[in-house]
């Protein structure tokens, strides 16, 4: 039985309810699936990779949205959150699209390097860019853990932190890794969405009815 | 025999508590209304862990008093039952803290 009783306790464990679907976490792993592939295929055009890495994560939420209306809602009802917790997620849209612009920016960015010549820090990172993406990834993860409250993206940061720089030390292909670590971020979020659907599952419209009738 | 518990409380100086909300299954659904500005009834039925009657008959209880609106509005094609608490309701929920807190203090 949970002891914490307080409000803010409560109010944070109604707004995490929406994480528990999964769905997160399956559109995570598929766009690094994507992109593992991508690092396969066109790993000389960066720039493409990073332009294409923007245009997605500006599209997710509102594909997010719509599926959160079809799976999570009806099993999980609706809720109109307080001012101070739509502020919040009003804040983390702002923060997915400044990332999203990064991404875009940074497409440009090695776009023009590789037609002007690469700053010798940029070919540091290149070299290394396993350990570069891991951290990234790793801040990223955490970063986006924190606006959102959602613990597990913690221990996925942690994950990218071991599995991507692992490649430089173990001498394999670097997109072997990133495939692997968006496999297992899918397995997560499967997992998380199986459980979910179990636990709740769909009311009987005759449930809703009956009790809207009551009223 | 009510009378004599009012002196009691009285006589120690606690302050009343809300009975209507002081029962636990009502104090958990004004409690996650408190933090919320609306929620329909399947939501507070997951989040409560409550059955449909249960919730029904408390939400009847709440509703009496005013401390809760009950609306429906159609979503789509469905009808959806929000609830939300009552300025009433709210000043009610605070005052009870308030009081519990008091209270609390008073017997520690």
């Amino acid at each position: 039985m949970n002891n914490k009783f307080g409000l803010k306790e409560l109010e944070k464990r109604s707004y995490l309810s929406y994480y528990k679907d999964g769905l997160i976490d399956l559109f995570i792993a598929v766009f690094i699936i994507f992109f593992g592939f991508g690092l396969m295929f066109i790993r000389e055009y960066w720039y493409i990779l990073f332009g294409g890495m923007g245009g997605v994560i500006a599209v997710i939420p509102s594909i997010l949205t719509s599926l959160k209306q079809k799976i999570t809602v009806p099993r999980i009802g609706h809720v109109d959150f307080s001012v101070g917790r739509k502020n919040k997620i009003n804040n983390n849209m702002i923060a997915l699209t400044a990332l999203a612009v990064l991404s875009a920016l940074s497409g440009l960015f090695t776009f023009i390097v590789s037609t002007e010549g690469i700053p010798s820090w940029f070919v540091f990172a290149l070299d290394n860019s396993s350990l570069t993406f891991g951290l990234l990834g790793a801040s990223l993860f955490g970063f986006i853990g924190y606006m959102y409250q959602i613990r597990r993206f913690f221990f996925y940061g942690l994950g990218i932190l071991i599995i991507l720089p692992s490649s430089y030390f173990m001498q394999t292909p670097f997109h072997f890794h990133i495939i692997l670590l968006g496999f297992i971020i899918l397995l997560s979020g499967v997992t998380y969405l199986s459980r979910f659907l179990r636990e709740y599952p769909k009311p009987s419209t005759d449930d809703l009815e009956t009790l809207s009738e009551k009223k | 025999m009510s009378k004599e518990k009012t002196d009691d409380q009285e006589l120690l100086g606690l302050p009343k508590i809300d009975k209507i909300i002081h029962e636990p299954a009502r104090l958990i659904i004004v409690a996650h209304l408190y933090v919320v500005e609306s929620a329909d009834f399947l939501f507070l039925k997951r989040q409560t862990g409550m059955s449909w009657g249960n919730l029904s008959t408390h939400m009847s209880k709440l509703e009496r008093v005013e401390y809760v609106k009950v609306s429906k509005e159609i979503v789509g094609k469905k009808i959806s039952t929000s609830v939300q608490l009552t300025d009433e309701g709210r000043s009610a929920f605070e005052e009870y803290r308030e009081n519990l807190r008091k209270v609390a203090e008073a017997l520690w």
